[in-house]
Order: structure tokens, then sequence, then C-alpha cells
């Protein structure tokens, strides 16, 4: 007979380490990150343990409280409590706590207990307790407790060894509760009578912390830091990835060359390789390593601890703005992606703050912005040093980041300033110790944006280029044809129709055709660019040519109104029905697109009448 | 018409076909695993011949919920299916204001 798969649900106040654990224990590759509030989901996952038994594990949103306050707390509560719809309650909870701050974790460890389920509590981070001196009497602990202690370090490789070995034996009785609900004031001063007689610690807080603290949160070196920190930032996307972006154009091009050289030229096959798939695809790939530069300072950001102190400068001026301080982590992600920063706003409590947030996180500068803006920098705005270091390219694409935080404040405070609800809440969030960043796990969280943008490039761009490139190849020409053949094709007349729209922006026709398929995703247009001019001037390496043509072709005023375009509008459709499921609304979903279409043409007609009347 | 003129209609029709499934599915997931089973099922019809039946069966939707299940990485990834009846999502709640 087999025996049953047993559940088992990680919980523990957010930043613990519980998703590291959950990637230890099975395997998985689930976003970790030194801060609160990185999942917002369940996550599910298994693993065997050596004895050959296999467990079922549950990775739950980290909660300070059974009292949820936000949803992603709720799903934590009803997962543990059995409520959630169609899951029975775990048949073992693990409770993780951060070694190094047990005054905090252990008081949610005791409402854990109070359930009166089997309970392991894993005590996570015991290498950086050991480095600050923390004591910890893991047998008095447990004796106290009345559920087994383990000791973890889930960030090394081996380092959930004891709670393999202790969830592997029997499941542990369960946990003592006491007969009456403990108040919130007794269950501190049982925290407070653990601590007295289980854990020494030389001082409350990490030296190193305050020592770096001092600066990082000094209210003007703060700002100079963090200002500091985004420019270099931007101005390395530009300085480090050109001589890999020349190697990936050589190869690009020699591939399209080789490929399409035993087959006769201008026949339509010959056309769908080198002007659809080499041309589109080749206009999008050569961005990857500016991406991947953008993501290893994300990655290290993340990882070292930096990023909550960074929410902490920003509060003010957020709060200002009406934004809660909890939007700062969904604003942050949406610099990867809108979709899981909207996700992310799970974290916040107040369905209006919460809506608010949702409503401008499309406005932060996700990476498929990216290859539009190196796009239009590198073939408009001259490689000039500024000031003797300062790369002039870098400066305009901190502008442009620039742009979209200040715009989502804007809007923010307009819809602060619409709202009848006038409530206010503060910004309490906790600072995490730095951590010298992981090569290993930066490696990893590069390889997975690798593949990410590799899959949406042999995805849904190489479906949409070839698409393209058969509505820009058919209807042929006629016979007495005297304008390139896209011209008559149902693209080309999509385009025409299209230009008397955004003729007042600067737009001409073969923009108005790439941003059609653009709509499914911003990095498209780039391809399509690509497809467009290649099938318009029978460029053979167009692919490495696209910044060079544009250049020639565009007015800077155009390129500019393009710049600002891509500003606001919300050209992702995933990112807009992630916001249907979290909003439950298509209501919200019109707004949401209504607006941000409607100030990217207001902003890119200003943009070019400007620029054409100064040029 | 010669012969490279037939396979490359062919390889273009096929390559066109596969890119506008491939989109569809992408674009619109629900709509397109609700098209899947529709075909599904009417291949997989009593009346139909064996073939038909058994590309039928190997026609049907894998999930009923979408083409990634409703876990979410980001836009282009996919995060785990949720196990449970209820999708893993957590829609605004707004609770009129009691009137004073």
């Amino acid at each position: 007979m087999s025996e049953a798969v047993l559940r088992i649900a990680l919980v523990g106040n957010p930043n613990c380490g519980k998703t590291a654990l959950f990637n230890q224990l099975t395997g998985g590759r689930q976003k970790v990150a030194n801060y609160a509030g990185v999942t917002v989901e369940r996550k599910e996952g298994r693993f065997v343990a050596p004895s050959g038994r296999s467990f079922q594990l549950l990775d739950l949103p980290g909660a300070y409280s059974f009292a949820a306050t936000s949803p992603d707390e709720a799903i934590t509560r009803d997962v543990c409590l059995g409520r959630y719809p169609g899951e029975a309650a775990p048949d073992l909870i693990v409770c993780v706590a951060d070694a190094t701050n047990l005054r905090l974790h252990l008081r949610f460890v005791l409402e854990v207990r109070q359930l009166g389920r089997p309970v392991v509590l894993a005590l996570n981070m015991m290498d950086a307790a050991k480095r600050r001196g923390i004591v910890i009497d893991v047998d008095e602990l447990q004796r106290r407790l009345g559920v087994p202690v383990v000791q973890t370090v889930a960030v090394q490789r081996g380092g959930a060894k004891a709670l393999i070995e202790r969830v592997d034996g029997d499941v542990p009785e369960a946990a003592p509760s006491d007969p009456v609900p403990l108040t919130p004031a007794q269950m501190h001063a049982q925290v407070r009578e653990l601590l007295t007689a289980t854990v020494t610690m030389p001082r409350e807080t990490a030296a190193v912390d305050d020592a770096l603290d001092r600066w990082a949160l000094h209210p003007v070196m703060g700002m100079v830091i963090l200002a500091g920190l985004m420019f270099f930032i931007f101005q390395a996307v530009f300085s480090w990835a050109k001589p890999v972006m020349d190697g990936i154009q050589a190869g690009i091009t020699w591939l399209g060359a080789w490929s399409t050289g035993f087959l006769p030229a201008g026949s339509a096959l010959h056309s769908l390789l080198n002007d659809g798939v080499f041309a589109g695809l080749g206009a999008v790939l050569v961005f990857l390593p500016q991406i991947l530069i953008l993501f290893f300072f994300i990655l290290v950001l993340e990882e070292s601890g930096y990023l909550p102190r960074a929410a902490f400068l920003l509060d003010r001026t957020m709060f200002k703005a009406g934004l809660t301080g909890r939007a700062f982590i969904p604003l942050l992600s949406s610099f990867a992606c809108a979709i899981p920063g909207i996700m992310a706003t799970r974290s916040i409590n107040d369905p209006r703050d919460r809506l608010t947030t949702i409503m401008v996180a499309p406005l932060m500068t996700c990476s498929a912005r990216l290859p539009v803006y190196t796009l239009l920098i590198a073939a408009f705005i001259p490689a000039r040093v500024v000031g003797g270091v300062f790369n002039l390219q870098g400066i305009v694409l901190f502008v442009l980041y620039f742009a979209g935080i200040f715009s989502a404040l804007a809007v923010a405070w307009v819809i602060k300033r619409m709202r009848r609800d006038k409530s206010e809440h503060a910004l309490i969030m906790e600072l995490p110790s730095y951590r010298v960043p992981h090569a290993r796990d930066i490696a990893l969280g590069l390889w997975e944006r690798s593949k990410i943008f590799l899959r949406r490039v042999g995805g849904i761009i190489l479906a949409l280029t070839v698409l393209l490139w058969f509505l820009a190849s058919f209807p042929g020409p006629p016979a007495n044809a005297t304008l390139p053949a896209i011209d008559y094709s149902l693209a080309g007349r999509i385009g025409h129709l299209l230009h008397y729209i955004f003729a007042p922006i600067g737009f001409n026709w073969q923009i108005c055709v790439a941003l059609v398929p653009g709509l499914a995703a911003r990095e498209v247009a780039v391809a399509s660019l690509g497809t467009v001019y290649a099938m318009s001037g029978g460029e053979d390496a167009v692919a490495s040519q696209l910044g060079t043509l544009i250049s020639h072709q565009w007015s800077l005023a155009t390129a500019l109104s393009l710049l600002a375009w891509y500003v606001f509008a919300p050209q992702c459709m995933s990112t807009l029905a992630v916001i249907r499921r979290e909003t439950n609304s298509w209501r919200n979903v019109a707004i949401a697109a209504g607006y941000l279409f409607g100030l990217a043409y207001l902003a890119s007609f200003a943009t070019y009448q400007i620029a054409s009347a100064l040029s | 018409m010669t012969a490279f003129d037939v396979i490359q209609a062919i390889v273009i029709g096929i390559v066109v076909l596969l890119a506008a499934v491939t989109a569809f599915r992408k674009l619109l997931p629900k709509t397109a695993t609700r098209v899947q089973a529709r075909l599904s099922a009417a291949l997989n019809a009593p009346a139909r011949s064996a073939w038909m039946r058994a590309l039928g069966l190997r026609m049907q939707p894998k999930a009923a919920t979408g083409s990634c299940g409703d876990g979410c990485g980001s836009c282009g990834s996919c995060g785990p299916k949720p196990v449970g009846n209820q999708p893993d999502v957590q829609p605004l709640h707004f609770r009129p204001r009691a009137r004073p």
C-alpha cells in the first residue's frame, strides 16, 4: 500500500526565507529577494526525502498575523485554517522564523502554535545569526514552545538537511495551544519571556547595517546615493552592452545570409526568411545584452536589501502623490514587467490604494520598452560624452525612466484629488539586513530572464512577425505598380489608413503598421519595423541596419514623439488582461487603456509639435 | 507552376497557419482553449471515423483554465497552476460606505 503524500505548508513573517527554503527543497526557481512582500501567491511543489517518501510543499505569502489585513495574508490564513476553497488544512505547518530577528518572528510562531496543529519551527538564517554573535538555546526553545525546532540556512546547499530529516520522521504531535486565545499584549509578554530564557544577542541590530544606514537613509545623502545608483545603471546599459550587441548583430547577419543563400532571390520563401524572420527577430534579439545588464543591477539591488531603503527615502514623495508606502514594491516590480507588479498589489490592504497602484503600474518603464528606447536613442542621440564622464545616450534613457516615474506620481495625485475617501495609510516596512548577493542566485536570475526573453522572441514575437510579413506581402502589387510592393499589401493599406490618425503626432505609415502588432507586446513593434523596412526598401541586412535606416528616414521630432508615445501607451495586452483579473472589472480596463492612450497621444502631439517648431 | 512554387506555397501556408494559431493561443488563451475543446468534441463524436476520433482525442485541451493556468510569473512566463477548485486570485472588492 502506498503511503499518502504529506502536505506541508511553509508559513512565517515576510522575508524570513520561506521561498528560498521552498526552492532548496523542491529544486524550484521561484523569485526570491531581500525584502518583504515578494510572494503574493500560493506556490506548490513536491520533493522526495532520502527515505523515498514524497511530500507536497506549499509556499505561502508572508504574514505578520492571522488577523489578515491584505489579500495575500488572507491566503495564508485561509490555507492554515483549512478555509481555502477546495483544499483541506495542511498535515504539517513548517513555521519559518528569521533567527536574527526572533523578537518580531516569535509572535507569529505563537499564533501558529495556537492553531493546535502539528508544527515544526525552522530557525532560518542561522549563519547570519552566528556571524552576529547571536546564541540560541534551541533545546530550551523547543521545550518551552512544545514544538520541534530545527536550524536551517535556506540559501546554502544542504542548508535544509535538518528540516528534511525532521519532516521525514514521525509527524509531530499537535502543538500545545492555550485554552483561551492569547491577547496581543499577552503574546508580546510571552515572546519577551522566551527571548530572555533562550536567546543571547550582543546587540539588537547588525553594526554593519547601522553604519550603512547612516548614509543610505540620510535625507540628503540617501537621495544623492539613490540618484547616483540609478544614473550609473543607465550609463552601464549603454556603455557595457555595445561589444556583445555588435557580436549578436554580426552573428544574425551571417546566419541570415547563410540560411537564405540557397533560395532563389526574390522568391516568397527568401523574403519570409530574410525580411520576416531575420529582419524582424534580429532587430529585437540584439537588445538582449542591454536587458541583462539592467536586470543584473535590479537583481543585485533586490538581493542586497537596499530596495526597502529606497522605499523609505521615497515614501514622503509617494505619500504626497497619494500613493501608499506599500505601493513601492509593486511599482518597483513593474520595472521588470507590469504583470508581477500589478499582482504584487495584493499586499496593499486598502482596495482604493490598491486600485490606484494598479492604474499607475503600467507607467513604470518595463523591460519590454528597452528595445524601443535604445533603438531610437542609439539612432538619434549622439554618443557624446557630457561633463567629461556621462554618456548622453545614458542620460536620455535616465530621463525616460524618470518620465515614467514622474507621470505615475502625477496620475496618482490626480486620482487622489478625485477620490472622496481621503483616508491615508502610513508606511510600515521592515528594513532587512544588508546581504552580499550570491553569485549563483544572480546567475540563475539572469538565466531566467534570458529564457523569458528568448521564449518571447521565439514565441509571440516570431508568430506576429510572420503574420505581419504575410499581411505585408499579400496581395501582391499590380502589373503597373510604381511603389514598393508593401504599399499595395493589406498591411500597407492599414498603415496608410492609420496614418490619418497619427500624422499629427509625426508618425509615418510604417510606424503605424508596427504599432498594430505592437499592441500585443512592446518589443514586437521593433521586430515589425524591421520587417516593414526590409520589405519597403529591399535591405538585405536590415537587422543590423534598422537604426541607421530610421535615422535617415525619420526626423528627430518623429523619433522623440515615438519615445513619448512609448512612455505612456499601454501596448501590452497581457497587462490589460491582468488588470481585468485583479480588479474583476472591464470598466477599470477601459479606464486604464483610455487614459494611457490619451496621455500617449497628447504627449506625442506636444513633443512632435514643439520639436518641429524648434528644428 | 514549378515544383519549387508548390513546395514554397505549402511551406508558407503551414508557417503562417502555425503563426496564427500560436498568436491566437498566446493572446486569447481562454478563447483558444474553448475553441480547441469544441473542435475536439466535434471530431471525437461517435459518428466520426477512427482517425478523426483519434485526432479529436489528441486535440483535447490539457487544462480547462487556459494555456498557462492562472499563476503568472511575468509577461512571457507562466507561474504554477493552482491546485484548488478556485483560481488563486484576489480581485478587488469595494464595500459601499455606510451613510451617516
